[in-house]
């Protein structure tokens, strides 16, 4: 039998492992399994997310399943791929639009499994998840997209 | 087919038919709940949580159109803004803006503008369209506009046009002022518009080329000597690099042409060339645009020229702060026969300073200094605050 301590002590180090395995596996772009497209390039991927390029190649729309403010999926797409605080990036994409561009279309997603289950009824988005969610159930039917040719957690892979 | 009364029907086709209304309505209210389609999903680009779990989604094309509204404003607090004006409290403009995808590829834009910081009354608001365009986007490389736009001179103006939530500071570059409050930049047309990229690799070229109506340039609509338009014979030509492998960074000229009538009987040709170097990313915002912009009148020989620049950086603090500063220049050669033209642009530099505060996604509080130089004035000191919002 543990001790509340012990317990304590031992959560904590669940945590930490955790998100030491997060921080090491980067995180993953996903896309529904009849999404033609399995590689992006950095930078393709950044105009995606950016709301300056909207469409796939095969021309449907891109629908971009975002995590929500404060996830680490998010913080890592607003605070290190974009660099851009949240209220600037919202700033742009209304922007973009007034500009006479088409609108991104965005949806935000409570949980990297809703973002999954997102992702597989909406056969035109993309969601950039935490690699560790990649193996859960309802992320497993959909195509993790290499980045630059790299899949996560091969050296060089720039989404960590 | 006589399908019979319940009285017919007896207990058992009662509870048949009982069956078949529920269904009805059950079949009516998934319906009713049915996933959204993309053009609806599109109404969502403000954030919101949500869980796909109890919301089903599911893919589809945009197939009718939806219009979407957006509209900006702003409420303003300013002191000495012009030499010995009055401080006031002023609203500054109401801005309305709605897009609708019409047909695959076709796109309604409508921008109307209630400018009512130079208005002394109520009752004289003016209601200004800003924008009134019907848009065909064949795909990246060819995108087609017709009606009244923002002419692509120079960056600021295509890139922040109305909306004072836009723009980080709350005054906009004298050099990018509009026609109405007397810019001598052409910053709207009514003509037609042809853009799109231009496959060139690590440069990313893009190419935008109008042609139009003659706008007036440096006259106010109030002035006693209002600008003529002479014609459809406004040429516009402008391309601009954005090199995928720095984003952020813009690169652009345009070279502008036509030709114009500041008095009645005196057509004159003008032209303004423009240059920017852009940098928005990163958190910077680093804004740098010159013009270069020549009147010429033929048959007295008479040359003006108007040069200037101006400098923009700002930077992004945290979420929410954004201290910025500007300066600006201009000068101004004319010969005799235009010795007038510097009332049209009486400054000569400006010196700008300012915070933005960010208090939410929609709502926008600033704070601006600045200092201005004018020909044949005393420089003087101007201070503003601004809550600027978006809805």
């Amino acid at each position: 039998m543990q001790t509340p301590s012990q317990f304590r002590k031992l959560a904590l180090a669940g945590f930490f492992a955790a998100a030491r395995l997060a921080a090491g596996q980067g995180f993953s772009v996903v896309a529904h399994p009849s999404n033609p497209v399995s590689n992006l390039s950095v930078s393709a991927l950044r105009a995606m997310f950016s709301g300056t390029v909207t469409h796939w190649p095969n021309h449907s729309k891109i629908v971009l399943a975002q995590r929500s403010a404060g996830s680490p999926a998010n913080r890592f797409l607003m605070d290190r791929f974009l660099n851009i605080s949240w209220q600037d990036y919202k700033r742009s994409l209304e922007g973009l639009e007034f500009m006479g561009q088409e609108p991104a279309i965005i949806r935000v997603l409570n949980s990297d499994t809703a973002a999954c289950k997102f992702v597989f009824n909406v056969p035109s988005a993309v969601a950039l998840i935490e690699s560790s969610s990649a193996g859960a159930a309802d992320c497993r039917e959909l195509r993790v997209l290499k980045i630059d040719g790299l899949s996560p957690g091969q050296g060089g892979y720039r989404l960590r | 087919m006589v399908i019979g009364t319940f009285g017919h029907l007896g207990i058992k086709g009662l509870r048949g038919r009982l069956r078949l209304a529920l269904l009805a309505i059950l079949v009516v209210s998934a319906r009713a709940q049915d996933p959204p389609d993309a053009s609806q999903l599109a109404q969502n680009t403000a954030p919101a949580d949500y869980d796909s779990a109890s919301t089903p989604t599911a893919p589809g094309q945009p197939a009718d159109p939806r219009f979407r509204l957006h509209a900006y404003a702003d409420l303003d607090f300013s002191h000495n803004q012009a030499a010995g004006e009055p401080n006031h409290f002023s609203v500054g403009e109401i801005d309305l803006f709605g897009t609708a995808a019409v047909a695959p590829g076709f796109t309604a834009l409508t921008e109307v503008a209630i400018d009512t910081d130079t208005t002394p009354t109520l009752t004289s608001v003016p209601v200004n369209v800003e924008r009134l365009l019907l848009q065909y986007s064949l795909n990246e490389y060819l995108k087609i506009e017709a009606g009244q736009f923002r002419t692509a001179v120079g960056y600021y103006s295509t890139a922040y046009l109305r909306g004072a939530w836009f723009q980080t500071a709350i005054s906009r570059p004298r050099l990018f002022a509009f026609e109405e409050d007397g810019g001598i930049l052409p910053l709207h047309t009514v003509g037609v518009s042809v853009s799109g990229e231009i496959p060139s690799g690590f440069l990313g070229l893009h190419y935008v080329v109008e042609t139009g109506n003659t706008r007036t340039w440096g006259t106010p609509v109030d002035s006693p000597t209002p600008a003529n338009i002479t014609g459809h014979d406004a040429v516009n030509v402008s391309t601009f690099a954005r090199p995928p492998s720095v984003p952020g960074l813009e690169l652009g000229v345009s070279d502008y042409h036509d030709l114009f009538s500041p008095i009645v009987g005196l057509t004159a040709n003008r032209s303004g060339v423009t240059m920017h170097a852009v940098y928005v990313a990163n958190r910077f915002e680093f804004l740098n645009e010159g013009v270069v912009a020549h009147i010429h009148y033929g048959p007295a020989s008479a040359t003006g020229t108007f040069a200037g620049f101006y400098s923009q950086l700002a930077y992004r603090i945290g979420s929410n702060w954004g201290p910025y500063a500007r300066v600006e220049r201009l000068t101004i050669h004319a010969d005799p026969f235009f010795s007038g033209i510097s009332y049209i642009a009486p400054w000569r530099s400006m010196y700008t300073a300012g915070v933005r505060y960010d208090w939410n996604d929609h709502v926008a509080v600033k704070l601006e200094l600045g200092h201005e130089a004018d020909w044949g004035a005393p420089h003087y000191y101007q201070a503003a605050l601004q809550v600027a919002f978006a809805y």
